[in-house]
């Protein structure tokens, strides 16, 4: 026991370690995450958008008062809150739904000033083939 | 503060008192304008994260909490910058600072602002183990402080470079080119913020830009994952600090011209603990 309490005194950087270790046990719970952003290239990506009833997008910034990146994760993190992924049509709806109708619940005076009373949620599936960039659009919820 | 291991010198973090106070100064002015963005922005926790899924912290944001909270941090904030009561002011910014970084990061999107906290957490340790050493000096105290905060902040970039590669393997190498739909995903999101046709044309280009030379984009994604797998060499002496704090401080403006996402606070304590705001010679106190 002495020895081991020895060479565990010896140890330099220990707090380096043991945040290291802590991090990757734990996960996910601030102030600890394993800072897995961009940690994998899969071939596909996808970007979200808000739009009219006739599709035509509206700024995410001056209808709900949030940047485009934040509504992608906050859709995506609501499906995962529902256990399921983003490519599950019917939890991507739910997830969209709920996130549409929260955002719409806070920004209610917002969207009465600017004259708006749906929205829909976008999302653009994005690959390439042979140097191409393909996108493919698809609405995935509406609000109300 | 030099630090022997196996009889030897290594680890040296030695600064000067007013370097440690314009480190003190940069972390609050990161940090503190986070509490009340969040405290007067939210009213619920959407997705709860982390502790909230325990504990609702809403009520973080009821009028009334929501300005003593604010105070409360500014307060611990003031007493950090004047270096007084320094255990309970880092104990405060924590432990407050966490519970409303919690609620941030509890809306449905991470603002990856852990670093801070870990950083305090590390300033913290040191304040703690200082109240069982009597004989610590004052400059003895402020290096074991920047030391750990410096440890911190490595670690950080450590595990996400383990995270890649635990993720993805050397695939996270091989596959970097795929980057390419992210480049036109990022600065497309920015363009469905306002609808500035130039983040539109932003995107074009450096996506096909990325996509066209897949040999460089391999070799520059090479270079970044051993930057954090060896960004712990930092700690070895203040020439390897500054340096590779230049080099993450690039990669840094480098996810910034490519992606166009800032990370504000990284850069910022990369700045204050690595590259630091004097010249001053390695070791001197």
């Amino acid at each position: 026991m002495e020895a081991a309490l020895k060479i565990l005194r010896s140890v330099p950087l220990k707090l380096f370690l043991c945040v290291t270790l802590v991090s990757l046990v734990v996960g996910q719970c601030h102030p600890f995450s394993r800072f897995p952003m961009y940690s994998s290239f899969p071939p596909t990506a996808d970007v979200y958008y808000l739009a009219d009833e006739s599709g035509t997008p509206l700024p995410t910034l001056e209808t709900l008062g949030i940047f485009g990146p934040e509504l992608k994760q906050r859709v995506e993190h609501q499906c995962q809150a529902y256990g399921a992924e983003t490519n599950k049509p019917d939890a991507l709806r739910r997830a969209g739904t709920a996130v549409l109708g929260h955002l719409a619940k806070v920004n209610q005076q917002n969207l009465v000033d600017l004259g708006i009373d749906h929205l829909r949620l976008h999302r653009v599936l994005l690959t390439r083939e042979d140097g191409l960039l393909i996108k493919n659009d698809a609405e995935v919820a509406a609000w109300p | 503060m030099a630090l022997k291991v196996f009889g030897k010198t290594w680890f040296d973090a030695s600064r000067t008192a007013r370097e440690w106070k314009w480190m003190r100064i940069v972390f609050v002015l990161v940090w503190w304008p986070w509490i009340p963005i969040a405290l007067f922005s939210y009213s619920d926790q959407p997705v709860p994260t982390g502790l909230a899924q325990w504990v609702d912290l809403s009520w973080l944001t009821w009028p009334g909490v929501n300005v003593f909270v604010t105070a409360l941090t500014a307060l611990a904030c003031w007493y950090y910058l004047q270096g007084k009561r320094m255990l309970l002011a880092t104990g405060t910014m924590l432990g407050l600072g966490v519970l409303v970084f919690t609620l941030h990061d509890s809306q449905g999107a991470f603002q990856r602002n852990e670093v801070l906290h870990l950083i305090l957490l590390g300033q913290l340790v040191a304040l703690v183990q200082a109240e069982f050493r009597k004989n610590l000096s004052d400059a003895e105290l402020r290096n074991q402080l920047i030391f750990n905060s410096q440890q911190m902040l490595l670690a950080v970039y450590f595990i996400s470079g383990i995270s890649k590669l635990s993720t993805a393997g050397l695939g996270w190498i091989t596959d970097s080119p795929n980057i390419s739909l992210q480049i036109y995903k990022a600065w497309m999101s920015l363009y469905y913020s306002v609808e500035w046709p130039v983040f539109q044309d932003l995107g074009v280009f450096f996506s096909d830009l990325v996509a066209g030379h897949p040999v460089i984009t391999q070799f520059v994604f090479a270079g970044a994952l051993l930057l954090e797998l060896f960004c712990g060499l930092a700690l070895l002496n203040r020439r390897l600090a500054r340096w590779i704090g230049w080099m993450l401080l690039a990669m840094h403006l480098g996810i910034f011209v490519l992606l166009g996402v800032l990370f504000v606070p990284y850069m910022a304590v990369v700045v204050i603990f690595l590259i630091g705001f004097s010249r001053g010679r390695a070791g001197a106190v």
